[in-house]
Order: C-alpha cells, then structure tokens, then sequence
C-alpha cells in the first residue's frame, strides 16, 4: 500500500517537473526575440549590423593575434606558403582553420598582401553596450 | 397646498413660458439660441488667431459643453411634449448620437465603398463588374486568397491550440502567473514593433567573406551546419515565418481567455472524472475541451477574424512580395501605391463580405455566454 502510495507521488512529481520543463522551453522560445530587441537597443548601429545580439554574451569566438604582411616576392597566383600553412589565394580568403586552431585569413584583394591570423579566445566579457540609442532617442536627435 | 408661496417675478415669467404661446415661443428660441452658440463656437475655432492655450480650452468648452447642451436642449424639448410622446421620443435622444455616429462613420462609407467598387480607378465612369473579376480572377489577388487561407487554417490553428495547452499546462504549477505573464507579455507590442523584433530572428546577410549573420534563426542553422537562408525571400515556407510572429502575438489573448474558462470548470466534475478512472487525456478530452467548447469557439472565431484582415506583418516584413501577398495588403497597395480607387474598393467588399458569417456567428456566441 505504502509502495503505491510513493510511486504515485513519484509519478506526480515527475509530471510536474515534466509540465514545468514544457512551460518553460515555451517561455523561453516567447522570450528570447524580445531580449534580442532589448540587447540590441544598448548597441551601437556598427555593432548591430556586424554581429548577431547574443555576441555580447561570454563566448568563444576568434581573436586577431596576429598581422602578416605577404612579402612582395611572393606569387599568389600560385598556391604559397603563409603563417604555416600552404593553400592559393581563392582558400586563404575563404579562410583555413589549421589543426592546431588558429584561423589564417587573407583580407582584401590581391594586392593587399595582408594575411591575419585568428585564434579561438573568450570574448564578450567586456560588451560595448552604450545608452546612446536611448538618449538619442529622447532628445529626439538623429 | 397650505403653504403656496408668493409668485416673485422669476415664477411669473416661469409661468408665462410653460403655458400656451409662451411656450412655443421657447421651443423655437431656445434651439435657435443653442445652434447660434454652437455655430459662433465652430466660427471661432476655425478663424481664430487666439493664442494656442486659448483655443484648446475653447475647444474643450466647445466640445464637450455642446454635447452636453445639444442633449439638454433636446431632452427639455421632449419634456414639454405630452406623456405618451415622452415615452415615445424619449429613447431616441439617448441611441441617437450613436445612431448618427453609426450612420456617418459606418453605413455611409460602407455604400460609398460600395458604390466606389463598381467604378473605374479614379471613381469617375461605372465600369461594371469589372473590379470584381480582378479581385477574384487575378494572380496577384488568387495568390493573396491562398496565403490568407493559409493564415486563417494554421495562424488561428496554433494560436488556439498553443494557447489551450499553456492554459492547461500552467494551471497545474504553482509559477503559473509567471508563466501566464510571459506568454502575454508579447500582447502589449505592437505588430509593427513585433516585426522589427522578428527581422531579429530572420535577418539574413547574405553570402560572402567575413559576413556575420545577424539574425538568430540563421545563426542557429549555421551552428548546427547548415547554410544561411533568406528566410523571408523564399515561397511558400516564408509564409510559415510571417505567420509564426502572429502566433506568437496571439497565443497569449487565447490563452488568458480559455485559462479563464478552464478556471470555471466545477473542479467536483474533475474528480468524479478521476474517480472513475480517467487518465489525464481522457480528463481533457471528454471533460475538459466539451465543457469549455463555447469559449473555445468565441476564441476561434475571434483570431479568425483577425486573421482574415491581417495587415501589419506582412506589410512591415516582406511588403506583400516574395509570394507572402494578403488581401488587406493588396487592398492597400491598390488604394495607396497604385491610386485604382476602384479596385480597393472592390477587394474592401470581398474582404467585408468574407468576415460577415465568422462575425456574425462570433457575436452569437459572445450573446450565448452573456458577454453584451
């Protein structure tokens, strides 16, 4: 008697933990548009257009380490070799994740000559938020 | 009758004026008094140069002193008349200015547009039916048709259903304001406010080196390893999209309203359910959703209603392109973007005549649980 009696209770609770887990994956998904709007009014404009709203969270995302400047004697009509890594000028734009996790990217055209080099770091602890949106906002300037 | 005061001169012109030619002497200057007073009103808002605080305080003098009057006026009028005329005429300067104002603001623009309807664009000749073949023949308005079909089936479908299940669900935790405050909460934003927090979620940046999506659902897909889509340029799925905003507006006002019902469910009828051996899905199937059957109804056709004439979205996330056309839009854009007075008009009376039934049937429903 006294065993049912538990395994009820043990079966109500699990529908509990059950309904409160649906209500709140739903809330969730009610919520987050919102909070993105709402993060995105503390943004500057430049920010908002060149990074998704949840990049002001702590996250892992690549960090410039380093600038190579390609060496004029080099022909990248050719494949060549850069920071490590041997690929053709079409690849290196499009950006090569090395195996040990370093990000090596061509930037700009070909003359540019500039190579930069990216490395997986925590980013985000120090968000640029402003109120400026807000001040402009209210004081009615553009 | 012992104590009959003395007649002051007040009382003797009092008495003049309720009897015999006095009388219809009053009934004649005192409206002629109260249009003049109105009329040198209206004289004075239109021409004067007073001083903006001036006219303001004038204009709500005006306004709401005039209602006020015209009422009195008319109301001391009747009053002279004889009981049965009272009785009679009575009622009607109470429903009146509704009426007038049902007149002016509802039944004359509906024949205008009626009219307007059978006419060419700039409502000059009568061209026949001929509005009326666009407006059911043509690809734009066919394509507008479906999508408002598909609106109609699954915005209200989810919204109701979405709601049902919050309603039902929240009703067994204790956080249920919680969770009932969130779901509503998107209630209170405006649609158009709602699209600029979707274009948030459907933000596409194209393709390239060193683009960023913006937007959350491609950033969900990119982590996932799929490819950035533009969500919104692509028919038919990017019906789909616009109407998700829709329910996640709604879901909140059919989720308070059969949470209510729920709610006023005789909780003995629960039991006796459970008693008898029940599971829960039982419980909800055949005791629940019959007893609650009328609100869920008046729910239904309320969001289908809504549905129906849905504009804002559509108009603030895609302009009616890219395949995602409703009729509201489409009236809109042949009102205002393409000047064919004729045409709106046209699609304004089918859109009408295709809210009716639901209308009228919802106002029976809403009569049947006493709302009004």
């Amino acid at each position: 008697m006294s065993g049912t009696k538990t395994s009820q209770k043990g079966q109500k609770r699990l529908g509990s933990v059950f309904v409160n887990g649906v209500l709140v994956l739903i809330c969730l998904v009610w919520l987050i548009p919102t909070i993105g709007v709402f993060i995105t009014s503390f943004r500057n404009s430049e920010d908002i257009y060149s990074s998704g709203w949840w990049t002001v969270f702590p996250h892992r995302g690549w960090v410039k380490v380093e600038e190579i400047r390609v060496p004029e004697s080099i022909d990248v009509d050719q494949p060549f070799e850069v920071a490590g890594v041997t690929a053709d000028f079409s690849t290196l734009r499009q950006g090569i994740v090395t195996p040990d996790g370093r990000k090596i990217t061509w930037i700009g055209n070909k003359r540019s000559r500039l190579v930069i080099v990216e490395e997986k770091r925590w980013v985000g602890f120090s968000a640029r938020l402003t109120l400026d949106n807000y001040r402009d906002t209210l004081s009615g300037e553009s | 009758m012992q104590n009959q005061p003395r007649l002051s001169a007040g009382d003797q012109i009092l008495n003049w004026l309720t009897t015999g030619v006095g009388r219809l002497l009053a009934s004649i200057f005192v409206p002629l008094v109260t249009f003049l007073v109105l009329w040198r009103g209206f004289i004075f808002l239109r021409d004067s140069n007073a001083p903006q605080f001036i006219i303001v305080v004038v204009a709500i003098v005006w306004g709401v002193g005039g209602v006020a009057l015209l009422y009195g006026v008319s109301n001391w009028l009747v009053e002279k008349l004889s009981g049965e005329w009272v009785r009679r005429l009575q009622p009607f300067i109470f429903i009146g200015p509704a009426i007038a104002i049902l007149f002016w603001y509802l039944f004359l623009p509906t024949i205008r547009t009626l009219i307007l309807s059978f006419q060419d664009g700039l409502g000059r000749n009568f061209v026949g039916i001929e509005n009326y073949i666009f407006a059911f023949t043509d690809r734009v308005m066919l394509e507008a048709f479906r999508n408002n079909l598909l609106w109609m089936v699954l915005g209200t479908g989810f919204s109701v259903g979405l709601g049902l299940l919050i309603a039902v669900l929240a009703d067994r935790t204790p956080f249920e304001k919680v969770y009932k405050a969130i779901i509503f909460m998107p209630m209170a934003i405006s649609f158009v406010g709602a699209g600029v927090i979707w274009k948030f979620v459907y933000a596409y940046r194209g393709e390239g080196v060193g683009i960023q999506e913006i937007g959350l659902l491609n950033a969900i897909v990119i982590g996932l390893g799929g490819k950035a889509q533009p969500w919104l340029l692509l028919p038919p799925i990017n019906n789909l999209f616009l109407i998700v905003i829709m329910v996640w507006l709604q879901t909140g006002y059919a989720m308070v309203i059969l949470s209510s019902a729920i709610k006023g469910i005789p909780s003995e009828l629960l039991e006796a359910a459970r008693v008898d051996g029940a599971n829960e899905f039982q419980v909800f199937f055949q005791i629940m959703v019959p007893t609650i059957q009328s609100t869920l109804l008046t729910v239904t056709t309320t969001i289908v209603i809504f549905s129906l004439k849905l504009f804002d979205i559509v108009r603030v996330m895609t302009g009616g392109n890219y395949g995602t056309n409703v009729i509201a839009n489409e009236f809109y854009l042949q009102q205002f973007t393409y000047n064919h007075s004729g045409r709106a008009s046209a699609i304004a009376i089918v859109l009408l005549i295709a809210v009716i039934p639901v209308m009228i049937y919802n106002l029976r429903q809403f009569r049947k649980r006493r709302a009004f």
